[in-house]
Parts: C-alpha cells; sequence; structure tokens
C-alpha cells in the first residue's frame, strides 16, 4: 500500500501534510515545535483531552487550534 | 505583614494576600516575576490564545507555575457565553485548574462586560464544576444573580479595565459589598495604590491589579506600594473607621488656658 498525505490546517492558516499511517492527533501536535506541557488542543472546534492524542485519528481538511497560556489581566 | 488569623477563602483556595495581580502588559517575564513577587500575591491572572508556531513566545507560565502562584485564567477575547465556555473548558485543560476569570466584552474600546452572557456562561460553567469569578459591571443587582447562579466570587469593576480611573463606580461597590454573600473583588480600574486602600477599607475581600503595577516606571516599587496599602485599607477596615461629623469635633479641650 502506498502512503497518502492528508492536509490539515493548523491554527487557522498554517497547512500541514500529514502521511495517513501515521495521522494520530499526537503525531501531528509533535511536528510542531512547541512545548505541549500546558497546551490545549481542538480538532474542529471539539477539545481532545490530552489522554487521547494517540489514539485520536486526524482526516484530511481537520481544523487543529493549539492554545497556550500568555500574559494577561 | 499579614496575620494569619485574617485569610480569605473563595472556593477551594485560601489566601493569606488580598491582592491578586495580572500578568499583562510587563515589559518581561523577569519584571513580571519580580514585581509579582514584591506584590506578595498568591493568585495570578492569565489569558489563553492559539500559540504562535513559527515564532518564540515568552514563556510565562513555567516562572509562576514554579514560584507556587495559583492560577487564574481568564476568558478575555470571548464576545459571548459560547466562546467564554470554550475558553473555561481549553483553560481546564491547558492547565489543569477549574478556576476561571470569566470575562466576556465584547466592544474593545470600553471592554463592557456584557451582563447577560456573562450570566448565562456563569451558570453553565458552574454547574460543570468550574470555580468561577465573573468580571462585571458594578450592578448591585446582577452581583446577586450571579451569586445565585453559582459563583465563587464577583469580581465588579471600578472603572474601565487599563483606564487607572480608580473608584468611579463606588456607590454601587458599597451596595454589592454589603449585600453579598460571596467574596467581593473589584477588579479593573484600581489606578494607584489609594485606590487599592479605599476598596479595602469599604470592606472589599480583596482587589485586582495589573495596568497601574505594569506600566509603573518602578513595577517592582509600585508592587510593593500596593501590596501595602492593601494591607493598610484591610486593617482600617478590621479596625472600624471613626464616623464622619459635618462639623468640628475637638481633639483637644477647648477651655482656655489663659482663664
Amino acid at each position: 500500500m502506498i502512503n497518502q498525505t492528508i492536509q490539515v490546517i493548523v491554527n487557522q492558516d498554517q497547512q500541514l501534510s500529514i502521511d495517513t499511517d501515521n495521522n494520530c492527533l499526537k503525531t501531528v501536535i509533535s511536528l510542531i515545535d512547541i512545548d505541549t506541557a500546558t497546551l490545549a488542543v481542538a480538532v474542529n472546534n471539539a477539545i481532545v483531552p490530552r489522554g487521547q492524542w494517540s489514539e485520536f485519528i486526524i482526516n484530511d481538511g481537520d481544523r487543529i487550534n493549539v492554545f497556550g497560556a500568555i500574559a494577561g489581566g | 505583614m499579614t496575620t494569619t488569623t485574617d485569610l480569605l477563602t473563595i472556593g477551594d483556595k485560601t489566601f493569606s494576600s488580598r491582592l491578586f495581580t495580572g500578568t499583562g502588559k510587563f515589559s518581561s517575564s523577569d519584571m513580571m516575576m519580580a514585581s509579582l513577587n514584591a506584590s506578595q500575591s498568591e493568585l495570578v491572572t492569565m489569558a489563553l490564545k492559539r500559540v504562535d508556531i513559527a515564532g518564540q513566545t515568552d514563556d510565562i507560565l513555567a516562572p509562576l507555575v514554579q514560584a507556587g502562584f495559583n492560577l487564574l485564567p481568564n476568558t478575555s477575547g470571548a464576545k459571548n457565553a459560547q466562546d467564554a465556555i470554550f475558553a473555561a473548558q481549553l483553560t481546564r485543560e491547558a492547565l489543569g485548574t477549574n478556576w476561571v476569570k470569566l470575562e466576556i466584552h465584547p466592544d474593545p474600546k470600553y471592554l463592557m462586560p456584557d451582563p447577560i452572557e456573562t450570566l448565562k456562561a456563569a451558570e453553565a460553567l458552574a454547574n460543570d464544576g468550574f470555580i468561577v469569578l465573573p468580571y462585571m459591571h458594578a450592578d448591585p443587582v446582577l452581583a446577586k444573580n450571579l451569586e445565585e447562579a453559582g459563583c465563587a466570587a464577583v469580581m465588579p469593576l471600578g472603572s474601565p479595565i487599563g483606564s487607572n480611573k480608580g473608584l468611579a463606580s463606588r456607590t454601587f461597590l458599597e451596595i454589592i459589598i454589603e449585600q453579598a454573600n460571596v467574596p467581593v473583588v473589584i477588579d479593573a480600574g484600581i489606578g494607584a495604590p489609594s485606590d487599592a486602600a479605599l476598596a479595602m477599607e469599604m470592606g472589599a475581600d480583596a482587589v485586582l491589579v495589573n495596568t497601574a503595577m505594569a506600566v509603573s516606571h518602578q513595577p517592582v516599587a509600585m508592587a510593593k506600594a500596593f501590596s501595602l496599602a492593601v494591607e493598610a485599607g484591610r486593617s482600617a477596615f478590621l479596625a472600624g473607621l471613626a464616623p464622619k461629623a459635618q462639623h468640628a469635633i475637638a481633639t483637644s479641650p477647648l477651655t482656655g488656658f489663659l482663664d
């Protein structure tokens, strides 16, 4: 079987290509060079708890949003 | 020096400092940490945002957690109840806390909190197990509604966010304080230590300060000044202010010493 790729949108404007044989959310997050300890991730506006990242399968066209803390009042 | 007998309890946490602080507008995270330490605050606010995947971000969270601050993430950016509920769920997932400063202000010019959406979101979040501290206008009726909705405290504004105009809403803050069965935290607009002291003398349970510290020429010194002011105001409230009078009441005997 030939590996295929799917396209996802990360944080509204960044497109990523993902191999379909390795398309769990955890893998996608690992492609982003950030500390994952204090992140929240939503796929198509639904939050995916950290414990489910490795089982959660990403599909073509999914919109992934990654949130973290910033300074604020 | 805070006495250990005068503690403030909100939800599941107890505080010896009645000064809460925001983390916004500091020139660097080092300056933020030095100022927050000088303030002796034990509860700090922060916001949530999509991470900048391409660029480096100044990590504010790690030093705060390491220093042992309690975190109060806000829902800033939410324009309605639905946004705010989603933001609160994100902060709970990202930061592992069920505390949330609920703020919904659709209008960027004055950042006035939307009372209807705030009440809707407060009910839903309290039912979902959140410790909800709503930013609100100084409206005594709304304060009672939010209390009945299950909020752990109410956070009425003194004046618009970041305006440093002090307690413009004083008369209504006094009514809220008089009627509240949950802690009242005066948030927004506190521009000087004297504003913070006044809020505490009026019987507020705590104040939240950010801009006045962060944009001071010397944030660390200003943080210390706020800490002292909050303590002084609280001590004065506990001692009980002497009554005001229309006429002079002599503090020395008025009998003429030459008589």
